[in-house]
């Protein structure tokens, strides 16, 4: 039966701890946290507008630029973020 | 690590293409708009500012009885239960009648806006579905090449590949369009057409930079692209969310009315390419029943694309042409169906087409191999005559590999 046939595909997040990775770098504004990704997950850098728009989304969605006030709750927007580099046409050039 | 030798002179090594070269200028992909808009007029002057649009009928349509040669008793010998009698057939004239589903493409015969092409298919031919329609979407028979036709034909007409000239309303992209200089538009629901995201993240993924100048001429084109895919569904979606039309295309549009709704909307496009999808047509199993539906729906489409088209006043500008991958066996099998065949009817409609028809109608006594029609016209000589007779482009040596001669099919 068809039914029978479906093998169910098991999905769950990535496990990474962004935040962990952040903090672990001493970082301590968005800029350096966009800073640090960008430079850890993309092999060309995108551009400066690019950037600009990556850090203003993470301190828009964290309501602070400062990554100390924000570290208890910033994996999320940080994953955002990461989805965002992910997102960009650069990121093909990795 | 050893250089592969089948690398293109003209290939980029990695480093290269990562790094960028340096003293290399931006590679622009997408000129400035005013260019556009002259690229776009270009190609539309290149077209005659016609407009062709193809219908892919997959599974391979059964052409016998489509068109019945209800005049030719062989018909009714080879299929004694499947035949369908003269009194049920749309008569068109004292010797064919279309299949009782097909009131619209009835119509359109008789109002004189539709050829009909018989016999078309190729020199030994292929009975695999992916392999014809390989076939055909390359016009390569049993050989094959590495762009689509009508990939081929957007290249030849418009070379400068100005965005959005060729458009593919399909679940994924159909090797008929595949294409060396142009990106085709390929979609299917055009409300989905945009990238997905998170809703906190819209705004941010569609703003996609204009860099000018760049020392890395992979970025430049990685960003127009993506620039053009984002400008391309915008406008797709703008044109269907803005298409309201009162026509009645019976259950099945076949994307034809999202063709409407882009030219309505004044898409640069000269080419576009839909199909039904699915191997619909391939009628192994108690065929009449289904395939007088398949055809009600394809017929219904048609007919109500073409009073579509007069709305917007686009009626004279546009051609549709139809097509399948194969016919189908003369005799019909022991499952009150037909098997994988050969030579097939070719349909094309429009204002600007002479009706009636076109080619020499096979034998259904001498047969080809395995009982099959043996095919009379190339299929590429509808293609030229597609691509010469109605786009006025007239070198097909290099677009179809060859000089197929024309049918005088437009007025």
């Amino acid at each position: 039966m068809a039914i029978e046939r479906v093998k169910p595909i098991p999905r769950h997040t990535a496990r990474i701890n962004l935040s962990e990775m952040i903090l672990e770098q001493d970082i301590e504004t968005t800029d350096e946290a966009v800073s640090y990704l960008l430079a850890r997950f993309m092999r060309v850098q995108p551009g400066s507008e690019t950037r600009s728009m990556l850090i203003d989304f993470l301190s828009q969605d964290l309501g602070t630029s400062s990554i100390v006030d924000a570290q208890s709750y910033m994996e999320d927007s940080l994953r955002l973020v990461l989805h965002l580099i992910m997102s960009q046409p650069e990121y093909q050039l990795s | 690590m050893k250089k592969s030798k089948f690398r293109s002179s003209n290939a980029l090594s990695r480093r290269e293409m990562l790094t960028g070269m340096a003293g290399l200028g931006a590679l622009s992909m997408v000129p400035p708009a005013f260019a556009q808009a002259a690229q776009a007029a270009a190609a539309k002057a290149a077209a005659n500012g016609k407009v062709l649009v193809i219908l892919e009928l997959s599974g391979g349509n059964d052409g016998l009885n489509t068109v019945v040669p209800y005049g030719d008793d062989a018909y009714y010998r080879q299929r004694p239960n499947i035949g369908i009698p003269k009194n049920k057939l749309r008569v068109i004239d004292d010797h064919f009648g279309f299949n009782p589903g097909m009131a619209g493409f009835e119509r359109l015969y008789k109002d004189g806006k539709m050829a009909i092409v018989h016999g078309c298919g190729y020199e030994n031919p292929s009975y695999s579905h992916f392999t014809s329609m390989a076939y055909w979407h390359t016009a390569a028979p049993n050989s094959g090449n590495e762009y689509g036709w009508v990939g081929k034909l957007a290249d030849a007409i418009a070379p400068s590949a100005p965005p959005n000239y060729l458009v593919n309303i399909a679940a994924r992209q159909s090797l008929a369009v595949r294409s060396e200089k142009h990106v085709p538009v390929v979609f299917d629901d055009p409300n989905r057409f945009m990238r997905e995201a998170f809703a906190a993240e819209k705004d941010a993924l569609n703003a996609v930079p204009e860099i000018g100048e760049s020392e890395n001429s992979s970025r430049s084109f990685l960003l127009d692209i993506a620039r053009s895919a984002n400008d391309a569904s915008a406008l797709v979606r703008d044109a269907w969310t803005k298409y309201d039309s009162p026509i009645d295309y019976g259950v099945n549009d076949l994307d034809l009315q999202k063709v409407v709704a882009l030219l309505d909307a004044g898409m640069p496009t000269g080419l576009y390419y839909v199909a039904y999808r699915n191997n619909a047509f391939d009628t192994h199993v108690f065929q009449n029943n289904l395939h007088r539906r398949l055809l009600t729906y394809t017929s219904d489409a048609v007919a109500g694309f073409i009073q579509d088209l007069e709305r917007i006043g686009r009626a004279d500008d546009v051609a549709l042409m139809i097509f399948s991958e194969f016919g189908r066996r003369v005799p019909e099998n022991v499952s009150l169906g037909t098997d994988h065949g050969a030579a097939n009817a070719m349909f094309v409609v429009g204002n600007q087409v002479k009706g009636g028809h076109y080619g020499e109608l096979p034998s259904l006594t001498e047969l080809a191999e395995g009982d099959n029609l043996a095919y009379t016209t190339d299929f590429r000589k509808v293609y030229q005559s597609m691509t010469q007779g109605w786009l006025g482009h007239s070198d097909s040596n290099k677009l179809l590999g060859g000089n197929f001669g024309t049918f005088d099919l437009f007025s």
